[in-house]
């Protein structure tokens, strides 16, 4: 996306560092453009001062090495490969008279390239929540699982190397293959997670615990354990999930395609399952609704949470005075009230059925 | 793309090896770096890595789907071996799979980037004026390296609302750096 109006000529720093077409130019993502860029450059060398420092600044938030340094780095691998270093090189700027077949960049038309990504990078959302979440029977090998823990008290975002993007709640560990996505995508999680997961139908998304294997089919799900271990409930929001128990010797029991609303109720004592409907509890992370502001005050925020929550918020901020415009669809409180402070730079704190915002 | 590129490396082809190198460098670096803290070994562990895998070219598996998990994973191992041998302690060894993957936070791995005190001192001040949030989306920004799209489905902000935040906390970034910038080209 190019969030800017302005054209590279009116462009300062901050424009340059937040264009999707400069950073995959720099960080050489995009044949495209690269190509743009390049040009761009030789037909403005009066710009050169103030690309370089837009470049400097991109490479140091986003700890990547400057071209000179990262160049030197090249033309050592160029040796020590027996590749001449004075050949020609990809990354140099092609002469303007051979751009013969010179391709209009993408980032000159951003509607079609939202179009190319919804189709080209479509996104599963698997929400899985519930308390501790082991794959007990697919014990990996530990010198070949990786742990990426949460101690702190917020949640972790990062994302994996298939392009899931995962957000660890504090006191949880996820564990994964260290191949991972390379053969499978299986991961080990003990706590609380939300996945975002890049569709690849090649490698699907598996979740396990205890006998119980929930295959994702393009879903938002919750797996929950009640107190006591007395049973795990998959509860299906969104999508289509495949639910499945198996025996010790890894055959499977029972199967079942779960729609929304629905859930499947799992006893391991005696290890058989049923599914029925349900309904979602209120529940600060799963209780979801359709909310929309338009220029909203706190008091007609406050009078939304109320109607679509139950909740009560106080407003004990020292601004008192904002206005917020968003559109929310099946989002939970916390969602809403993450956005809402992110975009006004508040604060909350819950307590029961009461929001602070600070 | 990069699966093809892969297989014609594997036979040889010296140019796709350097398409490979190209295109995977900077994520394998920020990798390294935030597992090392360190800008020179990460760079020598990248450089070995690649020519372990152009010196055995002719073994390795032709048909790897995920080219860049491929990676990770061999530059993961390598690091964390040569961590281990550095610390030379062999209970670090036997802890070192257990390691988190990064253990400093996204301000501290920006922090120790910088190559001057002077540059440290400077954008630790710079940071301390962004918000919490603020330099979480700039780190799924470029960190994550995450599309605008992307961070807006996670966090239920439109893609504009994200732009607008991280082009203010970079415009910010700018300013509060403005004199480090005009040091560069002294």
């Amino acid at each position: 996306m190019n969030g800017n109006k302005k054209s590279p000529e009116e462009y300062q720093i901050e424009d340059f560092v937040t264009d999707e077409s400069f950073i995959n130019y720099l960080f050489s993502l995009n044949q495209e453009d690269i190509t743009f860029w390049q040009q761009w450059q030789t037909e403005h060398p009066d710009h050169h001062m103030i690309l370089e420092a837009a470049k400097a600044m991109l490479c140091n938030i986003s700890l990547t090495l400057p071209e000179r340094e990262f160049n030197e780095e090249l033309s050592k691998i160029r040796s020590a490969i027996g590749m001449d270093a004075g050949s020609s090189r990809r990354r140099e700027p092609p002469a303007p008279a051979r751009l013969l077949h010179w391709i209009k960049p993408s980032r000159r038309s951003p509607d079609r390239r939202n179009r190319i990504a919804r189709f080209a990078l479509p996104v599963l959302l698997i929400l899985i929540t519930g308390g501790i979440f082991v794959f007990r029977q697919l014990t990996l090998p530990s010198n070949h699982s990786v742990a990426r823990r949460n101690d702190g008290n917020e949640p972790v975002v990062f994302a994996l190397s298939d392009g899931t993007v995962v957000t660890l709640a504090p006191h949880s560990v996820f564990r994964f293959r260290d191949d991972f996505g390379v053969t499978e995508r299986l991961g080990n999680l003990e706590g609380e997670a939300q996945f975002q997961v890049a569709r690849d139908d090649a490698h699907a998304f598996k979740v396990r615990e205890g006998d119980i294997v929930a295959t994702v089919l393009g879903t938002v799900f919750n797996i929950k354990k009640q107190p006591a271990d007395s049973a795990i409930l998959v509860e299906l929001l969104k999508g289509k999930l495949k639910v499945e128990s198996i025996q010790a010797n890894g055959s499977i029991e029972q199967s079942v395609i779960l729609y929304p609303d629905e859930r499947v109720v799992y006893k391991p004592r005696s290890k058989q399952f049923h599914k029925e409907k349900w309904q979602s509890q209120y529940d600060l992370t799963t209780k979801i609704a359709h909310l929309s502001f338009r220029q909203s005050n706190f008091d007609e925020v406050a009078t939304q949470f109320k109607s679509a929550f139950g909740l009560t918020i106080i407003n004990q901020g020292k601004k008192k005075t904002w206005r917020f415009t968003g559109e929310f669809n099946n989002a939970s409180v916390t969602t809403i009230l993450e956005s809402i402070c992110t975009v006004e730079k508040l604060n909350y704190e819950v307590e029961g059925d009461t929001v602070f915002i600070k | 793309m990069t699966a093809g590129v892969w297989g014609q490396m594997a036979g040889g082809d010296k140019e796709a090896f350097l398409t490979l190198y190209q295109s995977h460098y900077h994520a394998l670096f920020r990798y390294g770096f935030s597992i090392s803290i360190d800008r020179e070994l990460t760079k020598d562990c990248i450089q070995e890595l690649f020519l372990e895998i152009w010196n055995t070219r002719h073994t390795l598996n032709k048909d790897v789907i995920n080219v860049q998990s491929y990676l990770f994973t061999w530059l993961r191992r390598k690091m964390s071996r040569e961590l281990s041998r550095l610390a030379k302690d062999k209970l670090a060894d036997e802890l070192r799979l257990e390691l988190p993957v990064m253990e400093s936070s996204y301000e501290e791995l920006l922090i120790a980037f910088q190559q001057s005190e002077e540059k440290k001192m400077q954008l630790r001040e710079a940071l301390k004026k962004l918000t919490k949030k603020q330099l979480e989306i700039v780190r799924l920004k470029f960190f994550e390296n995450l599309s605008y799209r992307t961070i807006a489905t996670q966090t239920s902000l439109t893609p504009r609302t994200i732009y607008n935040l991280i082009y203010e906390a970079i415009r910010h970034l700018r300013e509060s750096m403005k004199l480090l910038l005009i040091l560069l080209f002294i």
